[in-house]
């Protein structure tokens, strides 16, 4: 624990804001002499708190002179006293000091020293810390000399060169001299820019004394606990909120210090916020030039534009000429334009000092913070949070709070949300008048040029303590006065309501202020619940913990509860794979949903049957019957895969197979719907939904089979792994389709027997002759599905083992080489594989071939994978941890789960990996953990504790099942 | 806003040094930059003498400053970059000894001469180096900028829009991954790349962009193509020069003219004609995300 000297443990305070009062008050009587104006005298109080309480002399010299505008020149640190430089006057203030303390002598305060005492009676390393270079002096006149393990003092800090509070070097220099972590280390301070520094600095615990009524204050500069005297806690308490504040400090949230202009649209993907309508990136509150702060709205899409920014001017994609083709940005809902003195204050110029972004996994609240000096040594700290509701889905709220550190002075706040160059960055959007009757609020209307739906953002914005509300604000700021703006921002599209405009007005009328922080409330309320089902704790690994709510964080932030829309590739925050909706979401996502939010999962279940006449247009154009879903859709079902690209610079074109040959999509939803039932034992969704979905699906299998002399054939397809296609009897399509007919014919046979009237109308509706499914047995029955050979293994195509092979360089696996994807061709030819095929087959199924299969499979298919997509590592994780094979599942498993966190491809700007955070997850449920389920519930399986990545000893977690979360936890000792 | 208030351009009294005059003086006066003349000379002229030596156009000398002394070594260069507070060197690659080539030391590229080299190395600023082969055509049309992923192509990009935002210019990136990429390029943040439709052309875009994060859509707008290549990094760059008749070629570097991709930098510097904008890379922020070990 590291204490502050001066005001927590001495009684100092009065003796030093003394020393400055003589020394100031000669100086300022003579200037105002000189220039014949009034006395304005140092005041004991609010000057000594404000610019010199807490910091080194020369620092109080220059904030207070700075503050009444008194320039004087530095000197040097062998100035003599009174020399009117910053260190002549230090050292005169010094010597005024020196002479109180001999004359007056010190007093302690009684509760600190018994808590120090107490302290290290139980081992627990103390230290004291002061910017005082008389600290061992005034340590020596206390009479506590001896009481503490270190010291650092003023004298220290000259000598090491350490920069003063609210800089956190002397606290890290005494926590160095304890041999402890920062994040294991208590700050005690009495002092704004003492619990700045240990905010700063990155302390377990900053403990704030209020010994001048200044409680907020130091509240606001980042005390986690703000106590009149020390008297208040005791050793339990104080160790119980560390650890408390650790975890929160730690795998409850993501924290990013400094910027990185070039890693700011990373930042903005992992910093995301999101509530399944909508999703922000997290681009910094005033952005940069080149910030992509994009609003995407689940189901806006728009044809494909021509000439956006970050537009194919390398690729063109052909033949896209679908209105819905595209996910659509609209402009950044947090925008604003600070300025202190006509000063701007943002991220782009030289002002900025110390900036952070701290996303609250827990509460699902993005924090920032930013420090920034302006001329004249003048401080500026602009803090905020935002979050999108999720107890309101079209609501954004923010607030932003102001603070000038030392000085007053005129603050500018512009919240307009006008995106200077919106052309360029929506192109999409066509701005429609708006009612700006409200002269307070603003409102921004747009409709899609393409797709015609028109989005609608209103916003409102007020000054705490105004009583009104305005866009552009223009007040004066007293001298640590924390200005607050908050602002609201409703987002209607014409797809939520007939009138979106009037839908955001009155939204917003409906949200008067004093209700900010209850919608706050509501909406961390919404958080918690989540969390209760979908928290997974990891003892022994706090950095596991944080990846896993993370991602956790983002695939919760993805999911609507609207069954139009579904989760694209990236989720909602970023441009990449356009918000198309893939397999990735059934066969990867689902199994989060279904075990964390089982009403999730069965609106996205909705989804494709929303979508289902999409998808019967699919068929038919593929010249089948039924249903077969697209392997790209958006919010019609329709399949909007590019059928070629053309690379602009050769011309050359390069056709696309994925959406005509990757049909296993349709069984994968079939998989998810067969799933959902046998999870939730929701008899009325397989009724009314989940029977029509697979009654489609297994007609077009029905007819996408081929008879040939020995049974049926998929032929012509594109299996998990893309770089084959035009293959035939692909294991994981063929082994799928087997599936999917097979259910469909439980699933009729279920209808008819329990519920005649659906039936009925099922048979009636989709015109299901009563055989029908007679003859989807038969082609399950005699479809050939691939098993294993001789040796275990199970042939990923009709001649896969006949081709070329390819032993792959240790330094193209996760790393493949530009050049495969434009010769697509001779990859074809080869025997190299793009993402688990055979083994996600075996991962889906279990125990569908004995364990010697499936290490057979794991040991020929493995080696051959260059892992070209992010859905790779999390199944070849989930495979090798149900084998045994402990080093390679732990080293896919850290691939798969710090994929984003770490950037691992690259491409995280682009938006985070929804579908591979979906992947880890089952990774650690179904491999790991090994779970199953029976009709008791969820069982891991009982090697499970042998498992266990090292450094675990237990892992804890619910899951869903037929409608009550079921604790499970795997530990690797008794107890954790 | 001129990316160069003040350019400094050396001449050793040579004819060949002397090339490099004719496009100082032509950026100087397009950018509104105050040129600073480093002319080694036995003997002092007046200013306007000496301008008038060196067929400085009189409607130039308002913005030029000029300086004489027997002789500018390297050190004096780049001591005169300091204190002019100069934001571009423009010289030649070889001066005087071109056109009496002395005894090379052993090792030494014969197309860079040893003041060129230690400018280009030791200078704090981009140098605008005019190779050899140098053929004048001004003005300007276009700037081909190499990016690779790494901090100092970003900054030669950046500073290349900045350059064509000033003297109206079009700006073509080009990417080429080589056979024998590095850690470093977008074959390497290529990892996992997925099919050619859904990752390559946005990251494309994001390779272009996250070198001018504080650039906005109108001043990129300069930028009218972005090229993703694969072949041998130096022939392509010299295909694509040629094909578009570039005006510049702007490279990020890193200071060292004997290795790594210099080698790819001597390969042009010995074929092309147009001047080379070499540009070192500005130290990157702090900046720290705590997740991972960095938590534990």
């Amino acid at each position: 624990v590291l204490f502050d000297l001066d005001g927590v443990v001495t009684q100092t305070a009065r003796l030093h804001a003394a020393a400055w009062a003589e020394l100031f008050d000669g100086l300022l009587r003579r200037r105002a002499g000189e220039r014949g104006e009034p006395v304005q005298p140092f005041d004991p109080q609010a000057d000594y708190r404000a610019h010199v309480d807490g910091k080194p002399r020369h620092e109080g010299v220059r904030a207070f002179l700075g503050s009444r505008g008194i320039e004087v020149p530095e000197g040097d640190p062998g100035d003599r006293p009174g020399v009117m430089t910053v260190h002549g006057l230090g050292a005169r203030k010094d010597a005024l000091f020196q002479r109180r303390l001999r004359r007056e002598g010190v007093a302690v305060f009684a509760s600190t020293v018994a808590l120090v005492r107490s302290l290290r009676a139980r081992g627990v390393k103390t230290a004291v810390v002061s910017s005082s270079r008389n600290g061992r002096e005034v340590l020596r006149a206390a009479g506590i000399e001896d009481l503490f393990d270190a010291r650092v003092d003023g004298l220290d800090a000259e000598a090491l060169g350490l920069r003063g509070k609210p800089h956190p070097d002397p606290f890290l220099r005494a926590a160095g001299l304890l041999g402890v972590p920062p994040g294991r280390a208590v700050v005690v301070e009495d002092a704004v820019a003492g619990v700045e520094a240990g905010r700063r600095g990155g302390f377990g615990l900053v403990v704030g004394v209020d010994r001048a009524d200044h409680r907020d204050a130091l509240a606001a500069h980042g005390a986690d606990v703000v106590v009149a005297d020390l008297g208040e806690l005791d050793i339990a308490g104080l160790d119980a909120r560390l650890q408390a504040r650790r975890d929160t400090l730690t795998a409850w949230r993501v924290e990013q210090e400094g910027l990185d202009p070039a890693r700011e649209h990373d930042m903005e993907s992992l910093f995301a916020i999101a509530n399944g309508y909508l999703g922000v990136r997290g681009a910094p509150d005033t952005p940069l030039a080149g910030s992509q702060g994009d609003l995407f709205v689940a189901g806006v899409y728009d044809r494909k534009h021509p000439d956006r920014p970050y537009s194919e001017l390398e690729f063109m994609d052909v033949g896209r000429e679908d209105p819905y083709a595209e996910l659509v940005s609209a402009p950044f809902p947090f925008r604003l334009r600070l300025t202190v003195d006509g000063l701007p204050l943002d991220l782009a110029g030289t002002r900025w000092r110390d900036h952070r972004r701290v996303l609250d996994l827990r509460h699902g609240i993005l924090h920032g913070e930013a420090l920034y000096e302006i001329e004249g040594d003048r401080r500026v700290t602009v803090r905020s949070r935002r979050c999108a509701s999720l107890d309101d889905l079209h609501l954004l709220l923010q607030e932003i709070t102001v603070c000038l550190d030392n000085f007053s002075g005129t603050l500018e706040a512009d919240f307009s949300l006008d995106d200077p160059e919106l052309a360029a960055h929506h192109p999409h959007l066509v701005p429609r008048p708006a009612d700006t009757a409200d002269p307070g609020g603003e409102v921004h209307r747009f409709t899609t040029g393409g797709s015609g739906i028109e989005v609608c953002l209103a916003a409102r914005t007020t000054l705490a303590g105004s009583g009104r509300d305005a866009v552009r604000w223009r007040v004066p700021a007293a001298i640590g006065e924390a200005c607050t703006f908050r602002r609201y921002v409703a987002v209607y599209t014409s797809r939520d309501a007939a009138d979106p405009h009037q839908a955001a007005l009155a939204g917003l009328r409906a949200l008067p202020w004093d209700q900010f922080e209850t919608a706050l409330a509501a909406h961390a309320a919404r958080w918690a619940a989540i969390w209760e089902r979908a928290d997974i704790r990891v003892a022994g690994s706090p950095a596991t913990e944080q990846a896993l709510r993370f991602n956790a964080y983002h695939l919760v932030s993805a999911a609507d509860r609207d069954p139009r829309v579904s989760v694209g590739a990236r989720a909602l925050t970023g441009r990449a794979y356009e918000g198309h909706v893939f397999w990735d979401v059934e066969v990867f996502k689902f199994p989060f949903y279904l075990h964390t939010a089982p009403e999730v999962a069965r609106d996205l279940l909705r989804y494709r049957h929303h979508t289902l006449d999409g998808a019967r247009r699919r068929a038919r154009e593929l010249g089948c019957r039924g249903a077969c879903y697209a392997w790209e859709s958006t919010v019609t079902g329709d399949d909007v895969t590019p059928r070629t690209i053309r690379l602009k610079t050769t011309g050359t074109e390069i056709p696309i197979f994925t959406g005509t040959q990757q049909v296993h999509v349709t069984a994968g939803v079939a998989h998810a719907v067969w799933r959902y039932w046998e999870a939730t034992a929701d008899h009325v969704f397989l009724r009314d939904v989940g029977a029509e979905i697979l009654a489609e699906t297994a007609r077009f299998w029905a007819s996408r089979c081929a008879r040939g002399p020995r049974g049926y054939h998929i032929r012509g397809v594109v299996g998990p792994d893309e770089y084959h296609h035009s293959v035939d009897d692909n294991a994981y399509t063929n082994w799928m389709a087997r599936w999917n007919l097979e259910r469909a014919v439980e699933a009729v046979a279920w209808l008819r027997r329990g519920s005649p009237a659906a039936w009925s109308a099922l048979a009636e509706r989709i015109g299901l002759a009563p055989d029908e499914p007679r003859a989807w047995a038969e082609v399950a029955r005699e479809l050939h599905c691939p098993g294993p050979n001789g040796r275990g293994i199970i042939e990923q195509f009709a001649g896969f083992f006949d081709l070329e092979a390819y032993p792959l360089p240790r330094e193209e696996r996760f790393r493949a080489p530009i050049s495969r994807l434009f010769d697509w061709e001779r990859i074809n030819r080869l025997q190299l594989i793009k993402q688990a095929d055979v083994l996600m087959l075996l991962h889906l199924f279990p125990d569908l071939f004995p364990r010697a299969v499936v290490a057979a499979n794991y040991g020929y298919y493995e080696p051959r994978t260059d892992h070209g997509s992010s859905l790779s590592p999390g199944i070849h994780a989930a495979v090798a941890a149900r084998l045994g094979l402990r080093a390679e599942a732990e080293r896919y498993w850290r691939e798969s789960l710090w994929l984003d966190l770490s950037n691992t491809m690259g491409n995280s700007a682009l938006g985070v990996h929804a579908a591979c955070m979906g992947a880890t997850w089952q990774a650690l449920v179904f491999g790991f953990l090994g779970v199953r389920f029976t009709d008791a519930g969820p069982v891991p399986d009982p090697a499970a504790a042998g498992r266990l990545p090292a450094k675990w000893r237990a892992v804890a977690l619910a899951l869903t099942w037929r409608g009550r979360p079921c604790p499970v936890a795997v530990a690797r000792e008794a107890a954790p | 806003m001129s990316p160069f208030l003040a350019i400094l351009v050396p001449l050793d009294g040579s004819a060949t040094a002397a090339r490099s005059l004719g496009l100082a003086t032509w950026l100087s006066g397009r950018l509104g930059a105050r040129l600073h003349i480093l002319s080694a000379t036995p003997v002092e002229r007046p200013a306007r003498e000496e301008l008038a030596r060196l067929r400085v156009p009189a409607e130039h000398w308002p913005l030029v400053t000029l300086h004489q002394a027997p002789a500018y070594p390297e050190r004096a260069i780049l001591a005169a970059v300091a204190r002019h507070d100069a934001r571009l060197v423009v010289m030649t690659a070889r001066g005087e000894a071109a056109e009496a080539p002395p005894a090379e030391p052993p090792g030494a590229p014969r197309l860079v001469g040893h003041v060129a080299r230690a400018v280009i190395e030791g200078s704090p600023v981009p140098v605008l180096l005019l190779p050899p082969a140098y053929r004048e055509a001004l003005p300007w049309q276009r700037i081909l900028v190499p990016v690779s992923g790494e901090a100092e192509a970003d900054e030669a990009l950046a500073l290349a829009v900045g350059l064509a935002n000033a003297l109206d210019l079009e700006v073509h990136v080009a990417h080429v991954a080589g056979p024998d990429a590095g850690d470093e390029g977008l074959a390497a943040r290529a990892r996992y790349a997925d099919a050619l439709h859904h990752e390559y052309p946005h990251q494309l875009q994001e390779f272009v962009r996250r070198a001018l994060p504080h650039h906005g859509a109108e001043q990129c707008r300069c930028i009218s193509k972005v090229e993703l290549c694969h072949g041998d990094v130096g022939a392509e760059l010299l295909r694509l020069i040629e094909d578009s008749r570039v005006s510049l070629l702007a490279v990020g570097w890193h200071g060292r003219f004997l290795s790594g991709r210099a080698r790819v930098l001597t390969y042009l510097l010995e074929r092309i004609g147009c001047p080379v904008l070499l540009v070192t890379g500005a130290p990157r922020p702090p900046f720290r995300l705590k997740v991972g070990e960095e938590i534990q």
